[in-house]
């Protein structure tokens, strides 16, 4: 079978997109017959191993999705954790090649481990070269994806679920890493982005994948730098780069304009994953000069669903989960009351301009089985007629209500936050936190009742800041890295909480209250 | 070498660059054809300036020279372009691009003079005299000649484009090679050796094309194509043979005129004639050899299924016509089955239709030619979104079996059958005309197959039981005639198997449980034989094996494993269907000799088995002839009546004991036998049933000796789970009474004396009619019986208010009718409560 690279020399542009893309040409009732072939596939996988009989049930095989529904209980990274942490492979319904690792904040470990196969790794890949083109598109059909592209891969490597792309890529299409995977295999975060750039300076950029809010801050960071007195370090490699620093020159020296990144690099795509990434979008486009794609997933559910050059939405992959929603409303009751056992919905039982907790059940061996990820989707609409999608499009909201993430680089639980507020040794007698955005940026805002107030506002927050950076180093990296400040403290006259409490009848919840709740709260002041 | 040969040689190697190039542009444009495209002009460029040259046409000798050159100077780049494009190498632009500056620098010099400063010909020999860019000239194109030779030979080593594709190429481009460096002689250079290399070439590219089809170009050369070409071919011999001739005379002669040219022209035309058809022969065996064969092929294959009605020798031909016609590495032909499943075919081995390699209804690939569609290649298996489905498993079968093109075999709309093609074993792609045969052979086998296959059905059918898929009696028959006739083993077993207590479970769960029962039975006897045993269902609920080469204890061991895993898949069922079989073995010839004797004999140890306490393995001998014929029937009946007498006193006692530990008011289940005798009468039950139910009256709480005390005394109401463990009560029953077979009779009321009229009873929620008469008679009395009776939770209510409690339950708990008829002899004072 020939791989991606053979079709591109071959200019087999339509058939290309037939086999990466082809699942946006088809109807709810095809992706639910997908959905459910797979999902036999994978009860038939479970049933033979250790895993399944313990999640399902020993001598449970359900043949339908309704007796899977009835039967199967919902599950969490727990029921999970003693055979993936020991990485018992025998006990899993198929053998991993890769074990992909995050971090379990709040959880029982320190990690999360999830196992791929070697067909879920060839699904990853089909799913992120679709995302690829996709980002490299203007309609339906046409792209710019070509072999040998400059690829700026600003991501994790292994053994983290970004860096598993490349090597699966690797064998359908070359691309030029800036830097090579190798060696950004032995580079930090930090140093990747800074030597993909100053590749990127000398030898352009065709693509780039990466944290939305990174992209953003070299963004910022060129404007700051071509303001300033220290010019960029451009190198001519070919006639292009000449006519480009020919073009910037003139818009600098001039006509006296701001250079941006995109008059230095003509990007083809822009693929962004994270949190947020939907408030960094109209950023990103002005500074690099192209809208991002933005591309949905995670270690344990693999890469879930893209957005087209519709962007109206992002579109659900058919073959990589099957996938069961639970309405915000039952999600959040069954947070609060552990007993409640919520009822899901399937893809064509979900409805537009409501919310949803996802529930997925890994197809191609994986191990995860009506698993709440913990994150929360919207459904924009049923379809998008204008682009002929005729699929749910959705849009990634955030993580469920007791998890704060900001920008993709930490999840802040109420365990963190307690920990760092207890080892400040602030005298707090009542705390409430949330995110709320500051021009179109997420911040972590605690109201706080201290009982002593003669503590000052700023004193506070550079105390809890510094705590908050002791308990998680990637609240840490939001600073070095984005050079952003991302806490607000609110403090509250002592009582408040009280007030608030014989008010309601009942106490705040701590970790994202409503927005009325909130003001509520403060008016109690 | 002939100045004649001279001119024709650049003349034959235009002709065979024009009709390349023919070729090349009527196919489909992509980068490979486009850049072959580019080599080929060129070289049609230096063919023909290597030809007008030769011919002194004006403006002179030097002026054709140097279009000769640009020819020259363009064809190396343009070939190492070529194979750049074939290997798909992207890595070599510079080299390219500087190519392609030289070039244009060479071939300004070209026209500066400084390749050739001066050319004539006389007597049509060449000559030439060389400038001082010549000698670049040569060492570069034969540099870029030795690059493109260098790239092919790499990928060939890394694997990245098969040797066998490419060697005609690399032979080629050998010649070449050579041709370019034998211009650096210049006693050889004269001579056009190096556009005769060059041709040689084109003919080998141009075979390569046609035998792999690496460029994707349409070589579906048509008839009216290759004729013309080779018209042109002939038309430029022909002129060039008169040409010559006429120069020849001339010679000879000093002089020529028309006549005699008109008089050449015929008897070269006549000469011309064995060469036109031997051409036209040659053209057929290139373009057509596969026409001939296919013809050949078809009519083989019509003669075979007009004889055969064998589904193997049928399918054997098939797939043998198209090995002829189509040359694949791998055929596979899956074929659908009874239960509209698609089994893969394979009539070389014992297991015909492969039970590991199975497509359902709901296959893609199934899916896809229901809806009507027709072919379907290995790409688009991998491109389209329609395959999206398929399993991991599904896909790694379709790579084992090399799979290329996979063709649905239809009989108007239905699906009959579909078969796959591997590559060619050359590695080539299918031409049109091979699809063609495979569609005709197809076609024709379609309705052949489903005949054969009826016919296979029919004869299954006649020898094979409905139910169970087991050889039935009359086979069974058969084969051990035939056996015993044609002594086919010197020694076998047949082992006779009973169902044990079949009767009481076709009564218990009704009989489509049972058949589902016989159904699991025949496939658990099967997975514990070995192959070459041969099973039948002999009778209704018996089962007979002929066990071929085993005897004496060895045939007890197969039979005792036969009955070890009827009991464990039985036993290991949640629910309470007990099974279990009786089995009786005899050995031929020790037992006996004949057909009759043998099973009399397999039989009469499967009665022992019976008698001696059932699920059992008995292996019949001479010990057990003796038993019977000593003991007669009724004093082994004796024995055993004697036996059961003292369960059933046990079983009483038992009964006395469980209504104490109820703490009910003691003789509930006395007075419970009594109602339940006096209304099942009343029914209308015959006297027999009549005792059936008194008994079950007794004995239907006997389960809960196995209920903890704790939930029986319970004062307060029963939890779930205490509701649960109480409800097992009646399985528990079942299974203490099962082992005595002088009450199994009961066993259907006790079961169902907690079942309601409206379905929401236990122990399996059965309705109506459903529940045994006497377990709805049951239910009224003890459920009477029981509220009008103090328990641990409650008093007792007043005889008025049980009877209203029974009439307002009437319809759901209670039988309707049952119901009325007990309030009736209530009333009438046919019942006597204490």
């Amino acid at each position: 079978m020939k791989n991606l690279e053979e079709m591109l020399k071959k200019q087999e542009y339509d058939r290309i997109w037939e086999r990466y893309c082809g699942f946006l040409d088809i109807n709810l009732n095809e992706f639910m017959v997908i959905q459910e072939r797979l999902l036999m596939e994978q009860i038939e996988l479970l049933s033979r191993c250790e895993l399944g009989q313990k999640i399902m049930g020993k001598g449970v095989k359900p043949t339908t999705i309704k007796e899977f529904r009835d039967t199967v209980p919902l599950t969490t990274y727990e029921d999970y954790a003693d055979i993936l942490l020991n990485k018992n492979e025998k006990a899993l319904p198929s053998k991993p090649l890769y074990w992909i690792k995050t971090t379990w904040k709040g959880g029982t470990h320190d990690i999360k481990l999830a196992p791929y196969s070697e067909s879920m790794i060839e699904e990853h890949t089909k799913a992120f070269i679709a995302s690829l083109i996709l980002a490299t598109s203007k309609k339906r059909g046409e792209f710019l994806l070509r072999e040998n592209d400059k690829f700026l891969y600003g991501m994790a490597p292994l053994p983290y679920l970004t860096g598993l792309a490349p090597y699966g890529v690797e064998n359908e299409i070359s691309f030029e890493y800036l830097p090579s995977i190798k060696e950004a295999e032995h580079l930090s975060f930090e140093e990747r982005n800074k030597v993909g750039f100053e590749l990127a300076m000398s030898k352009g950029v065709d693509l780039f994948f990466g944290l939305s809010s990174i992209l953003v801050k070299i963004g910022e960071d060129f404007v700051r730098g071509a303001k300033g007195s220290s010019k960029h370090n451009l190198k001519i490699t070919n006639i292009k780069m000449l006519s480009k620093l020919i073009k910037v020159y003139i818009k600098r020296n001039i006509k006296k304009e701001t250079i941006l990144p995109k008059d230095l690099w003509n990007i083809k795509g822009i693929l962004c994953a994270g949190t947020d990434t939907h408030t960094f979008k109209e950023k990103i486009e002005y500074y690099w000069g192209k809208r991002p794609i933005e591309i949905y997933g995670g270690t344990e559910i693999a890469t879930v669903a893209t957005e087209t050059w519709g962007g109206s939405g992002l579109t659900f992959f058919p073959d990589v989960n099957f996938l069961e929603f639970i309405p915000e409303k039952d999600s959040m009751r069954s947070i609060r009351d552990k007993s409640y056992v919520p009822k899901t919905l399937l893809i064509n039982e979900i409805k537009p301009k409501e919310r949803y907790e996802l529930v997925i059940t890994k197809f191609r061996g994986g191990a995860f089985v009506r698993y709440r990820v913990g994150d929360v989707i919207e459904c924009l609409s049923l379809d998008n007629e204008a682009y002929e999608i005729n699929l749910p499009q959705i849009r990634f909201v955030d993580r469920i209500s007791n998890v704060i993430d900001l920008a993709g680089f930490t999840r802040i639980t109420k365990s963190t936050i307690e920990k760092a507020l207890d080892i400040s040794m602030l005298p707090i007698n009542e705390w409430i936190a949330c995110k709320q955005y500051e021009d179109k940026e997420p911040v972590l805002h605690i109201y706080m009742e201290m009982s002593d107030q003669e503590y000052k506002n700023s004193n506070v927050k550079a105390i809890v800041h510094e705590h908050l950076q002791v308990v998680d180093s990637d609240y840490k990296d939001i600073e070095s890295l984005l050079g952003k400040d991302p806490l607000r403290i609110t403090l509250l006259p002592i009582g408040a909480f009280n007030k608030h409490m014989q008010k309601n009848g009942s106490k705040i919840i701590k970790m994202n209250p409503s927005k009325d709740s909130i003001d509520e709260l403060v008016k109690c002041s | 070498m002939g100045a004649f040969s001279l001119i024709l040689i650049p003349l034959i190697s235009f002709l065979c660059y024009s009709v390349i190039l023919i070729i090349v542009l009527g196919s489909r444009k992509n980068k490979i054809t486009l850049s072959y495209a580019l080599y080929v002009i060129a070289m049609i460029v230096w063919s023909f300036g290597s030809f007008i040259m030769r011919t002194n046409l004006p403006p002179g000798t030097i002026f054709w020279n140097r279009i000769l050159c640009i020819g020259l100077i363009s064809m190396p780049v343009a070939f190492y372009q070529f194979t750049l494009s074939l290997t798909q190498s992207t890595n070599q632009r510079g080299k390219l691009y500087f190519g392609y500056i030289s070039a244009g620098i060479l071939l300004i010099s070209n026209f500066a003079g400084l390749i050739t400063t001066d050319a004539y010909t006389q007597n049509n020999v060449f000559y030439y005299s060389l400038g001082p860019m010549a000698s670049v000239m040569a060492i570069w194109s034969i540099g870029y000649l030795l690059l493109s030779f260098i790239n092919i030979v790499g990928n060939v080593k890394s694997n990245k484009i098969p040797y066998a594709r490419v060697k005609y190429i690399l032979f080629g481009l050998i010649l070449v090679i050579i041709g370019g460096l034998l211009n650096l002689l210049p006693s050889l250079g004269k001579y056009p050796l190096d556009i005769a290399s060059n041709t040689i070439n084109a003919l080998f590219i141009a075979y390569s094309i046609y035998k792999y089809r690496f460029l994707e170009i349409k070589l579906v050369v048509k008839r009216g194509i290759a004729y013309s070409i080779y018209t042109l071919l002939l038309t430029g011999l022909y002129i060039i043979a008169i040409f010559g001739v006429q120069q020849i005379l001339s010679n000879l002669m000093g002089y020529t005129n028309m006549t005699t040219t008109l008089v050449m022209a015929c008897l070269l035309a006549i000469v011309l004639q064995p060469i036109k058809n031997w051409m036209q022969h040659w053209i057929d065996r290139i373009f057509y050899k596969e026409n001939l064969n296919h013809q050949e092929i078809l009519r083989d294959f019509s003669q075979v299924i007009n004889n055969i009605l064998n589904l193997d020798e049928l399918t054997d031909s098939f797939l043998d016509a198209i090995r002829r016609g189509l040359q694949p590495q791998n055929i596979s032909l899956y074929l659908r089955q009874r239960n509209d499943k698609y089994n893969l075919y394979r009539t070389s081995i014992q297991e015909k239709w492969c039970q590991e390699n199975v497509y359902s209804k709901d296959h893609p690939i199934v899916q896809w030619f229901l809806q009507g569609r027709t072919m379907l290649t290995i790409e688009e298996i991998d491109r389209l979104p329609f395959f999206t489905g398929l399993w991991s498993e599904e896909k790694k079968q379709l790579n084992m079996l090399d799979t290329e093109i996979i063709v649905p075999i239809k009989i108007r709309e239905q699906l009959i059958g579909i078969l796959i093609l591997s590559e060619k074993k050359g590695g080539e792609v299918y031409s049109q005309e091979e699809m063609n045969l495979l569609m005709t052979l197809v076609n024709n086998a379609a309705i052949v197959i489903e005949n054969a296959k009826m016919y296979e059905e029919a004869k299954y059918q006649a020898i094979t039981d409905g139910l169970t898929k087991l050889y039935n009696h009359r086979h069974f028959h058969e084969v051990l005639g035939q056996i015993i006739q044609e002594k086919s083993y010197e020694v076998f077993s047949i082992a006779m198997i009973d169902v044990d207590m079949f009767k009481l479970y076709n009564d218990l769960y009704g009989h489509s449980a049972g058949d589902k029962a016989l159904e699991k039975i025949a496939k658990v006897i099967k997975k514990a034989t070995r192959k070459e045993d041969f099973i039948a269902r002999y009778g209704g609920e018996e089962f007979a094996i002929i066990f071929p080469n085993i005897e004496g204890i060895e045939s007890y061991k197969a039979i005792e494993s036969v009955r070890k895993a009827v009991e464990s898949s039985f036993l290991s069922n949640e629910s309470n269907e007990f099974i279990t079989i009786s089995i009786g073995v005899a050995n031929y010839p020790s037992d006996g000799e004949t057909a009759e004797d043998i099973l009399e004999r397999a039989d009469a140890a499967m009665y022992v088995a019976k008698r001696s306490g059932r699920n059992q393995s008995i292996l019949y001998s001479k010990k057990d002839e003796v038993y019977y014929s000593i003991n007669n029937h009724k004093e082994a009946e004796k024995m055993q009546s004697s036996i059961q007498s003292a369960y059933f006193s046990a079983i009483y006692a038992l009964a006395a004991t469980i209504d104490a530990k109820d703490h009910y008011t003691y003789g509930h289940s006395e007075s419970v036998s009594s109602y339940a005798a006096a209304l099942a009468r009343a029914a209308g039950l015959a006297e027999e049933k009549v005792d059936v139910v008194k008994n079950a009256g007794l004995l239907h709480d006997i389960g809960k000796i196995g209920i903890p005390e704790n939930i029986l005394a319970k004062t307060s109401v029963l939890s779930f789970e205490e509701y649960e463990t109480m409800k097992r009560h009646v399985d528990i029953s079942v299974s203490i009474i099962k082992h005595i077979p002088s009450l199994i009779k009961v066993i259907p009321a006790i079961m169902s004396h907690h079942e309601r009229y409206d379905g929401k009873g236990y122990p399996r929620g059965i309705k109506g009619e459903n529940i045994p008469l006497e377990g709805r008679c049951l239910s009224i009395v003890d459920a009477f019986d029981a509220m009008i009776t103090d328990r641990p939770y409650r008093k007792a209510l007043s005889v008025e208010d049980a009877i209203a409690e029974l009439k307002k339950c009437s319809g759901t708990q209670f039988d309707p009718r049952l119901t009325e008829i007990f309030i009736s002899l209530y009333k009438e004072g046919e019942i006597n409560v204490a």
